[in-house]
């Protein structure tokens, strides 16, 4: 009978297996038994990471791109490979994590997060952008929500679904989260809103549900808050971070008043509350506009608008529906519409910087 | 020289520089202290007369066990070579590196090269069992599972749900 490389002893296997990249090598996994205990074995990872590791590729580094092989292999192999893996000085010492999907990867059977990544204890950017995680939940990646240095944290367009988990309040240093365009349902955790330092969040294009919890106010250095394009419902909160710049609202299901509060966050430079089911009379008379605000988007909703701010110069106004429109209010927009065109000095004392006004698909009262 | 026999009695005179290749040999030496007075026993090593390339080597069930004779004459080959240098990172090693010689030598049945290995390892003979992997290695480079199946005779003891269940964890790395 010819002998087989399945009675050779597990380390001899093993010292064969070693020379086959570390990129092939797992599918001999399901050869036999024998085969898939020695690529089992955590030892295996250890001898094979260490004689296809090219050298310069062994040192301490702060950045991963994600052009890098073996950083691209990382998400792919199995935990004990990831471990040892990550235990090298290449990775354990990372602060910083870019990758963009590299096209030719379409099989992600471990995840798009490697399991070990809590141990990259001192990582402060994970950004990965354009993996198909097969709808998991982020849940399933229990190691993100172990790093407490991270913060900035980008999973945009990546096909992640299930709720955002409570964990994510574990993450006490984010300032910077983007989980936008996956597939997220359920609502907004209450953890998210315990996470003080944050600057920026971006969670446009899910399926996001329910109200906008009053906690938001606590959240002092929020500059950036965009929620647009998902389910959710309720008022808009009458208490908003008084540093907030950039509002996105729309498309969702918000109902009530537009809070009069909103207009005195001082920093206010884009607020758009278009496509949702906002009611009441708004007064948008020069005073009572943040006097940073260029762009304020207000269409489709069912609001009542009494008055239109006074023309300044460069104004473009956008209204496409179908008004009544009557007496000074007519006039104040038709005055806006020339001065736009016209682009003309004219007289202007108005201190607003209003540039883009967007009221359209709104009954039009005085 | 060095006396060294074999677990079927046969008995070896090599010169002390080819048999100290073999750590394991070189260990016994230095224990041993004169070599020339008792012959060194090597019990997991047979050392039936035997053609390379031939069809008779004893079944793999009987391994550890190999003929010196193909060890011995890679050492002979390699009695001049410089000591290896020590493990430094200066260039990553691949399977490709194999002389020609080696190449030579290791150009047998199946059967034989994994008896080399089997020898060169319980020698301890680092680069006879580094030259005997990568050429194993290299037989299965690039081969699908079913391939290697084939090449070495090696029977899927797995149940088909299990094997199913393995090769989706790894269906990353199967079209590469």
């Amino acid at each position: 009978m010819r002998p087989s490389i399945a009675d050779l002893p597990l380390e001899l296997v093993q010292q064969i297996l070693q020379w086959i990249h570390p990129s092939t090598v797992l599918r001999y996994s399901r050869a036999c038994r024998h085969l898939h205990a020695c690529l089992s074995d955590p030892h295996f990872a250890l001898l094979s990471l260490r004689l296809h590791l090219p050298p310069e590729q062994t040192t301490s580094r702060e950045t991963s791109s994600g052009s890098d092989e073996f950083d691209g292999l990382w998400v792919l192999w199995p935990a004990h490979f990831q471990l040892r893996y990550t235990l090298l000085p290449r990775t354990l010492h990372l602060k910083a994590i870019h990758w963009l999907k590299p096209a030719h990867e379409n099989n992600l059977s471990h995840g798009f997060i490697p399991d070990s990544i809590g141990m990259v204890a001192g990582l402060a950017q994970l950004c990965l952008t354009g993996f198909n995680t097969r709808g998991h939940s982020l849940d399933i990646y229990p190691g993100l929500f172990e790093l407490n240095q991270l913060q900035v944290l980008k999973l945009r367009n990546n096909n992640i679904a299930g709720r955002i988990p409570d964990a994510l309040g574990n993450l006490r240093s984010l300032v910077h989260v983007d989980l936008s365009l996956n597939h997220l349902h359920g609502p907004l955790p209450a953890a998210l809103f315990a996470l003080e330092k944050l600057e920026h969040v971006d969670l446009q294009s899910n399926h996001l549900t329910g109200p906008i919890n009053p906690a938001v106010a606590n959240l002092r250095h929020l500059q950036v808050l965009i929620l647009s394009q998902n389910a959710l419902t309720g008022p808009i909160p009458a208490k908003l971070p008084s540093k907030l710049q950039h509002v996105n609202l729309s498309q969702n299901q918000f109902t009530g008043q537009i809070p009069s509060s909103i207009w005195s966050l001082a920093s206010l430079t884009s607020l758009n509350l278009g496509r949702n089911n906002l009611s009441g009379i708004v007064s948008l008379a020069d005073t009572q506009l943040p006097h940073t605000l260029s762009t304020l988007n207000i269409s489709h909703n069912i609001l009542q608008v009494t008055s239109i701010p006074s023309a300044p110069l460069n104004l473009s106004v956008f209204f496409e529906g179908q008004f009544e429109l009557d007496g000074p209010l007519e006039a104040d927009l038709v005055g806006m519409r020339s001065s736009s065109s016209s682009g003309s000095s004219g007289s202007n004392k108005n201190p607003n910087s209003l540039l883009h006004l967007f009221i359209s698909l709104n009954p039009l009262r005085v | 020289m060095v006396r060294i026999t074999s677990s079927d009695s046969q008995e070896f005179s090599v010169s002390q520089d080819i048999a100290c290749q073999s750590q394991l040999i070189k260990n016994m030496i230095e224990d041993v202290g004169d070599a020339d007075e008792q012959p060194i026993p090597l019990p997991n090593v047979a050392g039936a007369i035997l053609q390379k390339g031939g069809s008779c080597f004893p079944s793999i069930s009987n391994a550890p066990k190999l003929t010196l004779f193909a060890v011995i004459e890679y050492a002979t080959m390699h009695k001049d070579d410089p000591p290896s240098a020590p493990e430094t990172d200066a260039k990553p090693s691949t399977s490709e590196d194999i002389e020609d010689r080696d190449k030579q030598f290791l150009n047998v049945d199946q059967g034989t090269l994994f008896e080399i290995i089997l020898a060169a390892n319980y020698l301890d003979m680092k680069s006879l069992l580094d030259v005997g992997c990568k050429t194993v290695a290299n037989m299965i480079k690039g081969k699908t599972v079913e391939e290697v199946r084939a090449l070495f005779n090696i029977v899927n003891d797995f149940t088909p749900e299990e094997e199913e269940q393995i090769r989706k964890e790894n269906e990353w790395c199967e079209d590469r």
